[in-house]
This record gives C-alpha cells, structure tokens and sequence, in this order.
C-alpha cells in the first residue's frame, strides 16, 4: 500500500457532452475524495415552460439537447396527450417509434465510435483510430448519416427536428419517400451486422460489479416509447408512479440533480435496457446477439458498448418492420382540444429513461412541468462504478493510467452533461 | 462535383453563413449543391462524399472588424486536440478526420466572415453586406450566367 497521497484534478473531462470535472483525493491507498463536479450552468427549461402553450413545448424541449431532441419530444408529447385524455392512434404511434428509432442510430453510432471506442483501441481520439482503423469509422459514420436521414423523414431536418406535435405528426411522408428510407435501411443491415460481431471481439476491461437496472418494458416489444418502470429488483409501476419509488437531491459539487431509486443509485440506459429487455429484442436482433456468445443480463457496465450496437441493429430492423406496413393516413395528427390536468411520459432515450410531468390548465398552458434526464439518473451510479473500478484497477497506478481509466468509466455512461445540466474535468490528491 | 456548406445557427451574426446560402439559392450552376449544417462534425463528413470542391461558410470571430471577409485553408484552422465530443467537433478536427479518411475532397476553401453580435435576432448591417459581398462573388465564380459579374476569389481579403 502506497505512503503517498495523490489528488488527481482532470479540469475538463473529454469526449463527453458538456462541462463537467473529476476530483479524486487518495491517502493511505485510500479514496478519501471522489466527486463528479458538474458546473455547467442550470438552464431552467421546466421554469421556461411554465405559461407556454401546448403546442410551444415539443419546439422548446427540443433544444435542451443536441443530441437526443426526438427523446424529450417524444416524453412531452406522451405526457400532455395523457394529460388532455388524448389517443393519438397506431399510426402516430408506429410513426414515433420510427423516429426514435432514428435517433438511437445517430446518437449511438457517435457514440459507439467518437466518443468511446478510442478508448478500447488505445486511441486518444477518433481521428487518431481512423487513421488505424478507417472501414470502422467510416462505418460508424455510414450508420450515424443513415439515423439523421430516418430523423428527416418525419421530422423534417436531423437537428431539432420540427415535424413532430402533440397529436401526431405535421405532415405524413408519401409512399417514394418511404421506399427510398426503406432501401437505405435494408442495405445498412449488413454494417450493423458486421458493427455487433466487431464490438463482441473488443477486449473490453472485465469488470463484474452490483447495480440495480431500471428501463421501460412493454408487453411485447422493446422499450423505446411505451411500458412500465421496471427495475432487477423487483419494481414495475406504472410510469404515473415515478415519482413515489425515484428522488432527485442537490448535492453541492453540481448543478445537475442526483436520481436515487428507494435511496440508492441505479442505472439507466443501453445495458439497464437490454438486460430487462432481451426477451424483447427482435428475432433477428437476438439471433445475432446468440452469434456473439455474450448473454445478459450482463454486470459488466463496459458491455453498454455491445449493448449500443446491438440497439443500432434494433433500430434498423424496427424501423424496417413499421415501414413495410406503412400506409399514409387522411391526417398525421389527431386534433388537441386542450383540458386542465396532470400527464406524465416516459420514454427511452438513447442514454435512458426520460420521464417528463406536465400540469397544464383548460387552455393548455403549462403550469408546472418536471423534466428527469437519464444522466442525472445515471450520475450516482457513475461515482459508485467510479469508486469501485479505480480500487480494483489499482490506486498505486501513475496518475495519467488513473486518469484514463477514470474517464474512460464515465465515458461508457454516454453522459450529456448538457441534459442533465445539472457535468466532467479529473484532479487527483494523493497524500 | 462542388458543393457549398453554410455553417450556422439561428443566433444573430452566427446566421451568416446560412443567409449566405439563401442568397446563393437558384444563382448558381446546376452541378453546385448548397447546403446548410448547424456545426461541423461527423454528419458534414457525410456531405463529403463524391465532392472535389468544398467551400465552407461560417462565421469567424478573429478580432477584426465586423463584416472582414477571410479566405482560409484547412491548414489555418486552430484544432483544438483531444477534447473532442459529438457536440463539439470542431471544424480543423472534421477536416483531421476527414483527411484520415481520405474523404477530404481535393479543393477545400472556407471563407469567414467576422461577426460582431449574437444577441439580436437578426444579422448585423457589416455583416448582412458581407455576406452580399460574398455571395455575389462565389455566384460570380460558380456560375455561368452573363449578369452576374465575374469576380475573382482571390480579391477577397485575407
């Protein structure tokens, strides 16, 4: 055991989603300090939304991320539809999974290859590693352009997009438009195919740890816009009853909210999902998962990779499945007579649950609205992984091996400390 | 094939390379494609495909007067190394990838127009006759049509 006293600062944490820090204070081979600082500023979305009219919420929570905007449209428009006692119908359903669908493409593929596989390929960046491994990235960014097309479809432009409302849809696409997304979806199987099988050969850190799981599960598909809150311990309420079993705390080291679920940290996300779901997954989706040899649920948290490229898969075959159904309707939308009340939605963003309150009056203006990004879920969980993976990585390493490790934990949890608002830089004490 | 890529936001100043591209909209020959991103990043190295000659328009903010047009080369552009995330691959660091990728297209220019404000909902008056300037020239350079004047790129301060 080390006599020496480390402090390990990392100032601004890389290839993660906003500003956030680590601070990590070791004496006597012991982690005496471990914070994830989050200071990028509170932005006050659900204060913004307080007297906006219905239909001015699915444009405005677009903007709090870049990244995954079809997700905090999704959970609004789920939660005033239920709120005005609306049912906006199988096809404005179908249509919402297709756009998802669309969105867990992009925002997975980014992830899967900028942001993460550097690190499992001892890169420092992602152009380092096409330098090395050019057919991967330009595959990952194949896939990445193919979910910004799938989110043009319906939603008009890949970057917040504008084509969704509450009701339904602006406009509906017409039959060329969907065979030409068809034709590109079906050519895009074998990549995400051929992406699975590469990410189950990675050499990914072992890593087995405790963690209770919690995503949406439906009766009979996999979770991306309807079911129940389930967790690995037992927990399925429906989403109305978030609120009783989940709590937000301030803690004083970030701007971002720290979820607990029954007072402890959970995970939310690509493997909470697929280890509560993989009985869902699409036959051709769980056919290739058997050809990997890997089964879940899995307690290693670095399988969220395989996880993320196995959703891509979902996503395509999906989307494929809705699409050949698809028939244009007389209206994309279901008309929205506005009525006082209380809706909730929850939905699956690419990074987890996404749950959403809304209380509005009879003419449809918010009132009050509550907004729980998954990285928020997700960051009492991260510092938990974080205290235990450095420990058993070994704390007498050199500071930087400390440091790469330390970031490349967080990284796995795809944060988007803009979302969460409420995020990473590392300094290391050592004493 | 050349195409032509706006790089902006909604925000003031920053617009300017988007209102450049509305301004080029039906003056330029048919083989020149227009295009507007609201960053650079992975999806513009989609846009690369098949392109000899890419010409990138975004805003600068270099400490020159509003409204100072500069003519860069990829080769100029500060990369900020390491910190890269999917919001905020930068421009220097897409084109890093992108010549990793041997995707670069052979011809890459990028004018940058300098800003002065982002609190306004609408374009600066140097900046809005900037990008009149600019985009009279490029409809100069790229098109074929006897009205509008010829002008040469390299006029275009540095």
């Amino acid at each position: 055991m080390t006599k020496r006293s480390v402090s390990i600062h990392v100032p601004a944490l890389t290839r993660v989603e906003g500003e956030g820090s680590l601070r990590l204070r070791i004496e006597h081979g012991e982690i005496q300090e471990l914070a994830l600082d989050i200071f990028e500023p509170p932005r006050y979305f659900e204060k913004f939304l307080e007297g906006r009219r219905h239909h001015e919420v699915l444009d405005t929570v677009a903007r709090i991320c870049g990244i995954c905007p079809i997700a905090y449209q999704m959970s609004a428009a789920q939660a005033i539809e239920q709120a005005f006692g609306l049912d906006p119908g199988p096809w404005v359903r179908d249509m919402r999974r297709v756009f998802y669908c669309g969105e867990w493409l992009q925002s997975h593929a980014l992830h899967v290859h900028l942001l993460a596989a550097p690190d499992f390929l001892g890169f420092d960046s992602v152009v380092g590693m096409a330098a090395r491994h050019p057919e991967v990235v330009r595959r990952g960014l194949r896939l990445q352009g193919l979910g910004n097309a799938l989110i043009r479809l319906l939603g008009g432009r890949s970057v917040h997009p504008v084509g969704a409302c509450v009701g339904g849809f602006f406009r509906a696409p017409d039959a060329a438009e969907v065979d030409d997304m068809l034709e590109q979806l079906r050519a895009a199987l074998p990549d995400a195919h051929d992406l699975v099988l590469w990410a189950a050969a990675l050499k990914l850190p072992q890593d087995e740890q405790a963690f209770t799981c919690v995503a949406l599960r439906h009766d009979t598909d996999y979770p991306f816009e309807q079911g129940r809150i389930v967790s690995d311990d037992g927990l399925s309420v429906p989403i109305e009853q978030y609120e009783d079993h989940f709590i937000e705390e301030h803690r004083p080291h970030s701007t971002a909210l720290f979820s607990l679920l029954h007072g402890a940290p959970y995970l939310v996300g690509p493997l909470a999902r697929l280890n509560l779901n993989h009985d869902r997954l699409p036959a051709a989706s769980l056919s290739l998962l058997r050809q990997t040899g890997m089964t879940f649920p899995s307690n290693n948290m670095f399988h969220s990779l395989l996880a993320r490229t196995l959703e891509i898969h979902v996503a395509i075959v999906e989307a494929i499945r809705l699409l050949e159904n698809y028939r244009r309707p007389v209206s994309p939308q279901v008309e929205v007579t506005p009525r006082a009340g209380i809706g909730c939605g929850a939905t699956e963003a690419p990074r987890g649950l996404l749950w959403h309150r809304y209380e509005l009056d009879d003419q449809g203006i918010v009132r009050a609205a509550r907004i729980v990004p998954p990285t928020s879920q997700n960051q009492a969980r991260i510092e938990a992984d974080l205290r235990r993976s450095l420990r058993q990585f070994g704390l007498n390493r050199p500071d930087d091996k400390l440091r790469l490790r330390a970031e490349t934990v967080i990284r796995n949890y795809d944060p988007c400390i803009s979302c969460a608002t409420h995020f990473l830089k590392i300094g290391v004490t050592r004493r | 094939m050349i195409r032509i890529i706006g790089l902006g936001s909604p925000f003031g100043d920053d617009r300017v390379g988007w209102h450049v591209i509305e301004l080029l909209q039906g003056r330029l020959d048919a083989q020149v494609d227009l295009v507007t991103l609201d960053r650079p990043g992975a999806a513009m190295i989609n846009w690369m495909a098949g392109v000899q000659r890419l010409v990138i328009i975004d805003a600068l903010a270099s400490g020159q007067p509003p409204g100072h047009i500069a003519r860069l080369t990829a080769a100029d552009l500060d990369s900020q190394t390491g910190g890269t995330s999917s919001h905020q691959l930068d421009l220097a660091q897409t084109f890093e990838l992108a010549c990793a990728l041997d995707c670069l297209p052979d011809q890459v220019e990028i004018y940058g127009i300098e800003i002065d404000t982002l609190q306004s909902a609408e374009l600066s008056r140097p900046v809005m006759d900037a990008a009149a300037t600019l985009a009279r020239r490029l409809a100069g350079s790229f098109s074929t049509a006897a009205n509008e004047p010829q002008a040469a790129m390299d006029s275009i301060g540095v």
